[in-house]
């Protein structure tokens, strides 16, 4: 195992917490040069010139640099690495062509949840603040002294002390070090909760009386929401019933050491508060706050977090796309539902992560958000209420071969990843790659896979909430036609397999944009049908979004299998093909 | 220039490229901008980058008088901007002059004495 600076930081036997011993000077000199040695640090600058010199500098002072010009390529570099492998530091430009350096600053912290120094020649008070509030631990003015990145690795190591895994305590030395032996194993099979998100959380399975001493005495601590933990949360919200959930009860049903009664208590707050917010399903398609959005975009991941379970993966919880604008499900349900085992995240899960970053970004209007496997840049705009549906109901056993050639505008070329996610997903060859998965009913498993990926995908287009309105606009405007409408219907009468009842919920969401011509309706609604519900695998309901007569049905999915009518949906007038595409950017 | 020095030094090879970068670099944007004198805007964007280059290499006056140019661009001074950018040519046709010079002579001092000069 590949150690970092940490595992030599703890190894030191300092007479104090963590400290080393500089009794020796000589070794102590030392020792800091090993020590920064292991200090990786990524700087991002556009300008070559300055990244250069950023680099001469940061070598300079004896650290292990990587230097990226491109903030995309830092945020994939950044979540291909694992935990024991990753950047223990984030040095970026503010002002950046492809990528917001405030953006990326929020994503590091989200994903990664590792120091970013934020760095600009602007020296405007404003901007120096707004870096702080964004959650850069520091901001530099350029130009640089040596100085002052001589002493950036007290960022990391003050970041690091408020995890309990790297308190370094005479005996908890060995504690933590193995437990960072054991991170990545421990990861990879999600089995130990505490250890998962021992890197994760402040509070940690570690000392629960400690926590509770410590809670008066100092600062309370933050707990870091993983998706295992969130799971939990969410699975115990649901047991007791969102109405009646209360956060000793959530606590109670959760059992998991280290969080008290406060954290269950904010936390409930902001899952319930983004709920309302994805209720609302406004058609805010521009930042709707400026302030707000940051704090959005975690109610988002708190919500899509749901059974994000075992993520090995250091990219973090947040697996889901968010949207803004949602509309009301009859089971809102349906948003907490834990959606099982995730499974080897691995690249699915990497991609439905960098996806859910891609729309994190929703309100930037910015283009940008690789995801890893795919290497998929996505626009990024307000997600649609369908695509929400679906995504809510990832069974996120994401498969890592994705075998979709999305061609046409949009997900086009998932595997090169270079064209840019157009939310125009649904293509025609979409729709045939889509019917393809389900080959009259192939082993559910493959096909939930590839929808989810699919749904993953088209979650990610950053447009979706056009999409989803403009789908609906759509709608409405098809509702003229009688016999599309008709015909869809009698299409999707056969959709409703056994167990599957439908209830038509209206779904304004879907009316709202009117210059989405996507092809969406080529997957034919009907497979979007099954898409959600293979996607609901765990047999919580499915919204469908009903695009012919544009209201949303939902099925009571008893079980995951996969309804196979794709031949039904096959036949879907071809109206609908040329609807979306075409405000989509 | 001192704190140029530091690590100039060491790294003065890899310096000089970046030079020769920033110089094309620079003429570009002026023509960017008199192409588009009213697109402000972008025009601040690419000062604000060059701004960053300057402080980067310590070139203080050219910094300087990005600063002004900048403000010039935020009043839309057209008239400003452009005699902002004038001088901000001839400020970095100076810079080069200095630095191609600096350079060379970093070149003829040779390696041993480069070595000796890193030690400081």
């Amino acid at each position: 195992m590949k150690k970092g600076w940490k595992e030599i930081w703890s190894g030191h036997d300092g007479g104090e917490v963590g400290l080393p011993s500089f009794g020796d000077c000589e070794r102590a000199v030392m020792d800091m040069e090993s020590f920064l040695a292991r200090l990786r640090v990524l700087a991002v600058d556009d300008d070559r010139v300055c990244l250069k010199i950023l680099e001469t500098q940061l070598r300079h002072c004896k650290y292990n640099v990587t230097a990226v010009t491109r903030a995309e390529a830092a945020l994939e570099m950044l979540r291909a690495r694992k935990d024991g492998d990753q950047f223990d530091l984030v040095i970026s430009d503010v002002h950046m062509p492809d990528m917001d350096g405030f953006k990326l600053l929020e994503l590091v912290g989200l994903e990664m949840d590792i120091p970013v120094i934020m760095l600009s020649a602007n020296e405007e008070m404003e901007t120096m603040m707004k870096g702080i509030k964004h959650g850069a631990c520091d901001y530099l003015v350029k130009p640089v002294h040596l100085d002052r990145l001589k002493n950036i690795w007290l960022h990391v190591v003050k970041k690091s002390m408020n995890d309990p895994r790297d308190h370094i305590s005479g005996a908890n030395d060995d504690a933590s070090q193995k437990r960072q032996s054991g991170d990545a194993e421990d990861e990879k099979n999600g089995a130990d909760d505490t250890k998962k998100h021992s890197r994760k959380n402040k509070k940690d399975g570690d000392d629960p009386e400690e926590d509770s001493e410590n809670t008066s005495t100092q600062k309370r601590q933050r707990i870091q929401w993983s998706a295992d933990l969130h799971r939990k949360f969410v699975e115990a919200v649901h047991q007791i019933g969102i109405d009646r959930a209360v956060p000793k009860k959530i606590l109670d049903v959760m059992g998991v050491d280290g969080i008290t009664r406060e954290h269950v208590a904010s936390h409930l707050q902001k899952y319930r508060l983004a709920l309302k917010k994805l209720s609302l399903g406004t058609d805010k398609q521009s930042n709707p706050c400026p302030a707000g959005t940051e704090s959005w975009r975690r109610d988002w991941n708190y919500i899509n977090m749901n059974g994000l379970a075992s993520s090995p993966s250091a990219l973090g919880t947040h697996r889901l796309l968010h949207s803004q604008s949602v509309k009301p499900i009859s089971s809102q349900r349906s948003l907490g539902i834990p959606v099982r085992d995730m499974g080897p995240a691995g690249n699915g899960g990497n991609l439905l992560n960098a996806v859910v970053h891609d729309v994190s970004n929703v309100t930037s209007g910015n283009s940008y958000g690789h995801i890893s496997n795919g290497g998929l840049p996505s626009g990024s705009g307000p997600s649609g209420s369908y695509i929400e549906n679906i995504r809510n109901r990832m069974v996120l056993d994401a498969d890592r071969s994705f075998p979709f050639a999305i061609s046409g505008n949009s997900f086009a070329n998932m595997s090169n990843g270079t064209q840019p996610l157009v939310p125009g997903l649904v293509s025609n060859s979409l729709k045939g790659d889509v019917l393809s998965m389900f080959p009259g009913y192939g082993p559910s498993q493959g096909n939930n896979l590839k929808i989810n990926q699919l749904s993953g995908i088209a979650a990610s287009s950053g447009q979706m909430t056009a999409i989803g309105d403009e789908i609906q606009n759509r709608m409405a405007a098809l509702k003229g036609k009688s016999t599309p409408v008709v015909d869809f219907s009698e299409q999707m009468a056969p959709f409703n397999l056994g167990n599957y009842t439908s209830v038509p919920i209206n779904n304004s969401a879907l009316a709202s944009a009117p210059t989405i011509r996507s092809a969406l309706p080529d997957i034919q609604i009907g497979n979007l049908g099954m898409l959600t519900q293979m996607l609901n695998g765990g047999g919580a309901n499915v919204n469908v979004l009903d695009e012919k007569d544009g209201t949303s049905k939902v099925y009571q999915h008893a079980t995951g299998d996969l309804v196979g009518t794709s031949e039904a949906q096959n036949q879907m007038g071809g109206d609908l093909d040329d609807f979306f595409i075409d405000g989509l950017i | 220039m001192l704190f140029l020095q530091g690590y100039l030094d060491e790294q003065f090879n890899q310096l000089e490229e970046l030079q020769d970068e920033t110089s094309p670099n620079f003429v570009e944007e002026v023509v960017v901008f008199d192409k588009y004198p009213q697109d402000f805007y972008r025009l601040d964007s690419l000062v604000h980058t060059l701004k960053g280059r300057g402080t980067s290499i310590g070139a203080m006056r050219m910094k300087n008088e990005c600063s002004v140019l900048k403000a010039h661009c935020n009043n839309k001074n057209l008239e400003g901007c452009r005699r902002s950018l004038q001088k901000m040519k001839r400020e970095h046709a100076t810079l080069k002059q200095k630095l191609e010079a600096y350079c060379q002579m970093m070149r003829q001092v040779g390696p041993r004495e480069r070595a000796v000069n890193s030690r400081k």
